[in-house]
């Protein structure tokens, strides 16, 4: 690929894991396991909203399994996979369809569908119903931070040159 | 400031309906339980251990992987209020009064529920009285 292409697409997966590991420092006193504000996915939807879902796709990919090494979690990587692919292919159907919907939309969804997908692989991996108790409350905390994510988003792209679309990459 | 189109309001809109139909749907709600209610602990498949809810008690469970959390059973309340597991998800979450949710601790493949009388379909391994 080109080099600015290349240079662009590094930038945006140390951006990425870089927000990942810093949300840490923000804690969320909802006391709800697994809550986080998901930060790193401003890039998913970032490159979502330019088009790029190639790209989306393998900036998530490897960003999660980099971060699973990096920062010592191997368990996180099937959680942040799994709720990770679920949420980009809701929200690049959500993107690609007719739906009035604004970048906020397209991430609160890919948030909520993120946490079910969550839930789901928690039910597998333990095997017991009780963990759908939780799903109310992670659906509503998706709704919060997939607004917050997508919020970012718009306004990076109004103070972007190219509204967003700079540089041809 | 936010931007938002007709769209985004129903996304809303649908997951709290969703939310609702989830909660009351009655499928998941549990009870805070009876006189027979007990703690069950799980490391992997087997279950660990199981404790009468009548009795306050502080128990160590030693999870897979080297690591282990610490279960302090009070008031009927189940809390893990120690672990050596990076995350700490299982100490932030919030203490278990009845049947419903669980206290995980994934790296170590610990699970604690309330159960009531329904008990369990496994035979168990220790059972403490």
């Amino acid at each position: 690929m080109r080099s600015n292409k290349l240079a662009f697409m590094a930038l945006m997966l140390a951006l990425s894991l870089v927000t990942g590991y810093v949300e840490y420092l923000i804690p969320i006193p909802t006391g709800i396991p697994g809550i986080k504000l998901g930060l790193a996915n401003i890039v998913t939807v970032f490159l979502i909203l330019r088009g790029q879902y190639l790209e989306a796709f393998w900036i998530l990919f490897i960003r999660v399994i980099l971060s699973g090494i990096l920062f010592g979690n191997p368990v996180s990587v099937i959680f942040g996979m799994t709720g990770g692919l679920a949420a980009l292919a809701i929200m690049i159907l959500l993107e690609r369809s007719h739906i009035k919907l604004s970048i906020i939309g397209v991430s609160m969804s890919g948030a909520v569908v993120h946490n079910m997908g969550q839930i789901m692989v928690s039910f597998l991996m333990l095997g017991t119903k009780k963990v759908f108790y939780y799903l109310p409350f992670l659906m509503i905390a998706g709704l919060i931070t997939g607004f917050i994510t997508g919020w970012i988003c718009q306004l990076l792209f109004e103070r972007l040159p190219g509204d967003g679309k700079f540089g041809g990459q | 400031m936010p931007r938002l189109k007709t769209g985004d309001y129903f996304v809303i809109l649908i997951t709290l309906l969703m939310c609702l139909f989830i909660f009351f749907s009655g499928k998941f709600w549990g009870n805070r339980g009876s006189e027979s209610s007990k703690a069950v602990i799980r490391v992997g498949d087997l279950i660990y251990a199981s404790y009468p809810l009548s009795k306050d008690r502080t128990v160590r469970i030693e999870g897979k992987g080297g690591h282990y959390c610490v279960l302090r059973i009070e008031d009927r309340r189940l809390d893990i209020i120690e672990a050596n597991c990076p995350d700490k998800v299982c100490v932030n979450t919030p203490a278990l009064t009845s049947t419903d949710g669980a206290l995980v601790c994934l790296p170590a493949e610990i699970l604690v529920t309330i159960e009531g009388e329904e008990g369990t379909e496994k035979e168990y391994d220790a059972v403490s009285q």
